[in-house]
């Protein structure tokens, strides 16, 4: 090889080595992501757990399948997840409740309600006076995923009877008043959720 | 000599074409995935019923920058041309109880 030929190929070199450097420290950073999995795989879950606990005959496997099968359909990645669900109530003047559905992959949807009583009052009803209790509710969803750890939302409950006083105190907190004859009294929340208030 | 001073020379440029190459065209994604995939569950998380309402679409462009289109079920609306478009999904299964489950479709420009 002439001398003048290997000075031409280290200059290539030199040449073409600089041009990647420069190029490579110039870019613009960005984060490295194969595919994106992340907070909306989580929300996903927490409103399928959600919706099972509001539509109560539907089984969680049934509403778990329909998502992962949409998710297939439209190329929306889903990891396969096993559940564990949880219903509890406690009555009494002060009692508590809540559904809780746990998934493995570390996402927690629950709902959670406590009661207190706080004495009676008389309601005007049509001219008609009548008993009624009232109790201190408290009432939170809590979600939870390890992408953005544990949130509380503080939903609006409802009265579908329409016969219950239902005062707003503060976030999550509820005046509750409703005739005194019944021992059992259920709400639902803006999701569909039921609370049942059991003495 | 000259023929193997000619195959250095060729070697060393099809080397940096493709190095090069490979710098410009593979980029990773960008933050705009985050944000959307973000904005989206946030939206998710607070209604069960969001899609079924009228003002669905301006909560999304209230949540989520440069949105180029909006797919909500059947229905589509264009706010804007763009030549690169990015699109992300999610599935509403339903409301208050009651299975009826609605794909949207957000096109974001990066």
């Amino acid at each position: 090889m002439s001398h003048r030929g290997q000075v031409l190929l280290l200059a290539v070199i030199f040449l073409a080595f600089s041009i990647i450097y420069a190029a490579n420290r110039f870019r613009k950073p960005v984060p490295v992501v194969a595919e994106y999995r992340g907070e909306l795989q989580s929300a996903e879950l927490i409103h399928a757990a959600r919706l099972y606990w509001s539509n109560g005959y539907t089984s969680m496997d049934s509403i778990l399948s329909l998502l992962t099968d949409l998710a297939k359909k439209h190329k929306i990645y889903m990891p396969n997840v096993s559940y564990e669900n949880n219903f509890t109530i406690i009555g009494g003047l002060t009692g508590y409740g809540f559904y809780r559905t746990e998934y493995n992959v570390s996402v927690i949807f629950s709902a959670c309600w406590n009661w207190r009583f706080k004495g009676f009052y008389f309601k005007d009803l049509h001219g008609e006076k009548v008993l009624y209790k009232c109790f201190l509710l408290v009432y939170y969803h809590n979600y939870t995923a390890p992408q953005w750890g544990s949130m509380v939302i503080y939903p609006i409950i409802e009265d579908p009877a329409g016969i219950c006083d239902i005062v707003r105190v503060k976030d999550g907190v509820w005046m509750i008043g409703y005739p005194a004859h019944n021992d059992e009294y259920t709400l639902i929340d803006e999701y569909g959720l039921k609370l049942v208030i059991r003495e | 000599m000259r023929f193997l001073e000619a195959l250095a020379i060729s070697l060393v440029f099809v080397v940096f074409s493709v190095s090069f190459h490979a710098l410009l065209v593979y980029r990773y994604q960008s933050y705009h995935v985050f944000t959307v995939n973000r904005a989206l569950a946030w939206l998710l998380l607070r209604s069960d019923s969001l899609p079924y309402r009228n003002n669905f679409e301006n909560l999304v462009l209230e949540t989520i920058p440069n949105v180029v289109y909006i797919r909500n079920g059947s229905s589509s609306k264009y706010l804007r041309n763009s030549s690169l478009v990015y699109s992300f999904r999610a599935i509403w299964l339903g409301f208050n109880g009651t299975i009826s489950p609605k794909i949207v479709v957000v096109g974001v420009e990066p």
